[in-house]
C-alpha cells in the first residue's frame, strides 16, 4: 500500500484521517501533532527544565525520544528523565529505563519507593491486596516524582499521556457521572510540578509505532498489578466503538477540554428562526425541510 | 502464511491469500490495537498476506 503523500509504502492507515503514511511522513505528521499541543498550551518555554517520567514503557520512551528530538539544539531549556522504581518484582528493571536515556543522551535521575519510604510496592500489595495497588501506587509514585523533581529544578514534568488515555478519562468520568471532575479546570497546585502531555492528540497505537521505529529496548510488559476493572472495561468499549467510528476518541478529548473549559466552545447555542419564531440551531430546519418540500427538491 | 500472536504462539493458516484486517478480524483482534509486521516491515492492516508470508502481530501494553 503506498502513502498518501509520496511513493514509498505505507506503515500506517489512518483511519480518522483517512490517510496511509510512509515512515517519512508518519513521523512528520507525529510530531506536528505533539509540537502543536505543546505550543496550544504553551507548555514549554524559555528557561525550563523538562523532565520526561520515564518508566520504561513505550509511551514515556517515546515523549523521551521526540523532547529530546524537539528540544536537543536549544540551549534555554533542559530535558533530564527521572525514573521511579516500585519495586515490583520481576517487572521493569530500571536499568532498562537507564538504557534508553542514555541511548537517547539524556541526563538520568532514579529513586525508590524502598528508599524512599521504606517499602516496596510488592510488600504494599502482601498487606492490603491488589484492589487499591493502582491508586497507591500512583499516589506514592506521583509524590516522590515531584520530590526528585523539585530538588532537580524541574519546571514541568512531561508525560507520555495519549488520546487513547485522555478519551478513556472523558468515558470514564461520564460513566461515573463525575460532574465535577469532567468541568474541573486544570490548576497548578502550589508545589507540585506542572504536567505536559505532548501526545494527548495522538492515538495509543501511533505512540507504540513511533516507539517502535525510534527507541530501542522499550518495555513491552503490563505491570502485573493493573487491575483498573473500569479502565479496562471502557477500552474495550472505546476501541470496539472507535474501530467503526473512527473519530470518537478525538471527539471525546475535545468534549474534556470543552467542558474543563467552557470559554474554548465559540457556538452560539440555540436562537430563534427569523421566519417561524420556533427555537433551532443555525438555521432553522423545519423551515429547510418545508422550502425543500414545497420546491420539490 | 504463519501469524506470530502477541502471547509469541505460533499459527499456521491455510489461506493463500487475505487482507490482514481480516485474519486479524477472525483472530478475534482488533486491528487498532495491534502493529502488523510483514516479513520485517511495518504495514497497515489494508495490506495482503499471502501463502509463505509471516506475520508478527505487537500488542503494546496500557499506560506505565
Amino acid at each position: 500500500m503506498q502513502c498518501s503523500k509520496c511513493r514509498r509504502d505505507a506503515v500506517i492507515y489512518q483511519r480518522y484521517s483517512g490517510l496511509h503514511l510512509c515512515e517519512q511522513h508518519f513521523n512528520r505528521d507525529f510530531e506536528a501533532k505533539a509540537k502543536r499541543a505543546i505550543r496550544e498550551h504553551r507548555w514549554i518555554e524559555s528557561g525550563d527544565t523538562v523532565a520526561v517520567a520515564l518508566s520504561g514503557s513505550k509511551d514515556s520512551s517515546a515523549v523521551l525520544f521526540f523532547l529530546h528530538r524537539l528540544l536537543h539544539e536549544r540551549r534555554d531549556v533542559r530535558l533530564m528523565a527521572i525514573t521511579v522504581d516500585e519495586g515490583i518484582g520481576g517487572y521493569r528493571d530500571p536499568g532498562l529505563a537507564r538504557a534508553i536515556a542514555d541511548t537517547i543522551g539524556v541526563p538520568w535521575v532514579t529513586a525508590t519507593f524502598a528508599e524512599a519510604y521504606g517499602l516496596t510496592l510488592d510488600e504494599i500489595v502482601a498487606r492490603k491486596g491488589t484492589n487499591l495497588s493502582c491508586s497507591c501506587c500512583g499516589v506514592l509514585r506521583r509524590a516522590l516524582m515531584n520530590r526528585i523533581a523539585r530538588e532537580e529544578g524541574v519546571t514541568k514534568f512531561a508525560y507520555g499521556f495519549n488520546l487513547d488515555d485522555e478519551a478513556q478519562s472523558v468515558l470514564m468520568n461520564a460513566l461515573r457521572g463525575d460532574a465535577e471532575r469532567l468541568t474541573r479546570p486544570v490548576r497548578e497546585a502550589e508545589r507540585m510540578v506542572p504536567r505536559i502531555k505532548p501526545f494527548m492528540y495522538i492515538p495509543e497505537r501511533e505512540v507504540a509505532l513511533y516507539a517502535f521505529l525510534h527507541v530501542e529496548g522499550f518495555d513491552l510488559a503490563g505491570c502485573p498489578y493493573a487491575g483498573d476493572a473500569l479502565r479496562g472495561d471502557v477500552r474495550g468499549i472505546l476501541d470496539d466503538y472507535a474501530y467503526r467510528h473512527p473519530a470518537t476518541k478525538y471527539s471525546l478529548v475535545n468534549l474534556g477540554e470543552a467542558l474543563r473549559e467552557p470559554e474554548r466552545v465559540t457556538g452560539e447555542g440555540l436562537r430563534v428562526c427569523e421566519r417561524c419564531g420556533e427555537p433551532c440551531g443555525k438555521i432553522c430546519r423545519t423551515c429547510q425541510i418545508l422550502d425543500e418540500m414545497r420546491k420539490g427538491t | 502464511m504463519q501469524v506470530i500472536l502477541p502471547d509469541r504462539s505460533v499459527r499456521t493458516l491455510s489461506r493463500t491469500s487475505a487482507p490482514i484486517e481480516e485474519i486479524l478480524l477472525e483472530l478475534g483482534i482488533n486491528p487498532t490495537t495491534v502493529i502488523v509486521v510483514k516479513n520485517g516491515k511495518v504495514v497497515p492492516e489494508d495490506v495482503t498476506a499471502k501463502k509463505g508470508d509471516e506475520l508478527r502481530i505487537l500488542r503494546f501494553s496500557h499506560g506505565g
